[in-house]
């Protein structure tokens, strides 16, 4: 061993000493994370939501690494998750990690835990299929609720399956929504659709559609999935008590000398 | 001049014209407007016996029965015990799970093979006063402050689909695209109307015949 080499080997073993060693994660777990990276960047991040110092919410957060990443490296303030089953800790046969490690991170198991939060409890709402996560049986009631959970001008972004005159529980769209059955239902619930975005159904699935719908435009037949941004508006009475807090504020404020 | 149809007469005489069957053995009807629905369909249907869906008796003298049952517990008690069921107005008045859950009673209540015969306002369908507020401004009308949302409103196309997810074969339908745009819904609500499909928009009062699938005659 040459002067270099044992100057190198003195250095290494010096750096391991004093610095923590780098985190090694495994590859099922590494690939888990990329997953989560490549999710958001597909679903989410093509419509530009305000992350920065958000409080984030995600109904159907698989094992909650996507929430995990926005808080690592997104600047949202905190997030909270919401899943059937528990994921992260390795339910499902997926690789398990420690979201408590994560500050501002929570993560739920469970539906009925999401209509006990606070009116107001976050400006950004995520659903990667929502149409999996909320059941048909007062649906529309449900949408009331993430209306509700959002902050005047808080946004929602969902990814939402058109169903295809398939039943069964697990159908897409819960078998029958139609891209313009969805718009209904969101306007409905009091969101303002500001972008929306399709997925096409296969070539292989499209004369299958068209045999189910024959008499529907290709728009309504043939879109598989509708990713929709989705904004809860001011309403007319938030916007009044805004403008008489301005007016106590400028009544309160003393007369320039 | 011959006196105008009721609705629920000319209801009836279109799902005939679409091919509801006449003469079925065991017809169950239902909608708001009951026994007006009950006796087109006795004149328009000629059925061996039909039974209404309704709380109260059957008025004096009339050729049909009535049950306070609910679908559900009708659908317990009678299964496959009807050859025909009629429903007008009766579905998109509740909501999307409830909706479901009624037709799949229907389809419960069917022989195989048996008919569903429907008549259902649409998305498009003006309300009863012929306005769109609750497809326009549907802020308001989840804030309640234009009343009580009038129906559900799903598509045409979702109608469809929901049917056939039941295992009903969607055989005969009339009203799809044949509603003229109303002017002033483009005029004054564009950018909103633009969400929608424009054959859906055109599509208003719905006349449907569907089929159980089944081996029986």
């Amino acid at each position: 061993m040459n002067l270099l080499d044992r100057a190198r080997q003195a250095l290494r073993t010096g750096r391991q000493a004093v610095l923590p060693a780098p985190e090694v994660r495994a590859p099922s777990d590494q690939a888990a994370w990329e997953d989560a990276v490549a999710l958001w960047n597909a679903l989410f991040a093509p419509f530009s939501p305000v992350l920065e110092d958000a409080q984030v919410l995600e109904l159907g957060c698989g094992d909650g690494r996507l929430l995990g990443a926005l808080m690592a490296t997104g600047g949202a303030r905190s997030a909270l998750g919401f899943e059937r089953r528990a994921f992260w800790d390795g339910e499902g046969g997926g690789a398990a990690w420690r979201p408590q490690d994560t500050a501002g991170l929570e993560l739920r198991v469970g539906l009925d835990a999401v209509g006990g939060l606070d009116n107001g409890a976050a400006d950004l709402i995520l659903a990667r299929e929502l149409d999996s996560f909320l059941p048909l049986d007062g649906l529309e009631t449900w949408l009331t609720e993430l209306y509700g959970l959002l902050r005047p001008g808080g946004e929602m972004l969902v990814r939402v399956r058109c169903g295809d005159g398939r039943g069964g529980p697990e159908a897409p769209g819960y078998g029958f929504m139609t891209p313009t059955a969805w718009t209904a239902l969101m306007l409905g619930a009091g969101f303002e659709i500001l972008d929306r975005r399709r997925t096409w159904r296969r070539p292989a699935e499209q004369g299958e559609a068209a045999e189910r719908l024959p008499h529907a435009s290709e728009d309504e037949r043939l879109t598989a999935e509708l990713h929709l941004h989705l904004i809860r508006p001011w309403e007319s009475w938030e916007l009044d008590n805004l403008r008489a807090f301005g007016d106590q504020r400028r009544a309160a404020k003393p007369p320039k000398t | 001049m011959s006196p105008a149809l009721s609705p629920a007469k000319q209801g009836v005489r279109t799902l005939k014209s679409l091919g509801a069957p006449t003469r079925a053995a065991r017809v169950l009807a239902l909608g708001p407007d009951g026994f007006d629905l009950a006796r087109a369909a006795l004149d328009g249907l000629d059925p061996g016996a039909l039974t209404l869906v309704h709380p109260g008796p059957p008025p004096p003298r009339a050729r049909f029965d009535t049950t306070p049952d609910s679908l559900g517990e009708l659908a317990a008690a009678r299964p496959g015990g009807f050859d025909l069921v009629l429903a007008s107005g009766a579905l998109e008045t509740s909501g999307l799970g409830r909706i479901r859950t009624d037709l799949g009673h229907m389809t419960t209540l069917l022989a195989p093979r048996g008919a569903l015969a429907l008549i259902i306002d649409t998305l498009g369908a003006p309300d009863a006063e012929g306005g769109f507020d609750a497809l326009l401004f549907p802020h308001l009308s989840r804030q309640g402050a234009l009343g009580d949302t009038p129906r559900t409103l799903l598509p045409a196309a979702a109608w469809v689909l929901l049917l056939q997810s039941l295992d009903l074969d969607v055989q005969a339908v009339q009203g799809l695209g044949e509603q003229e745009a109303a002017p002033e819904l483009f005029d004054r609500h564009a950018a909103r109307l633009d969400l929608y499909d424009a054959g859906e928009l055109a599509t208003g009062r719905l006349h449907l015949i569907a089929r159980k699938r089944g081996d029986g005659a």
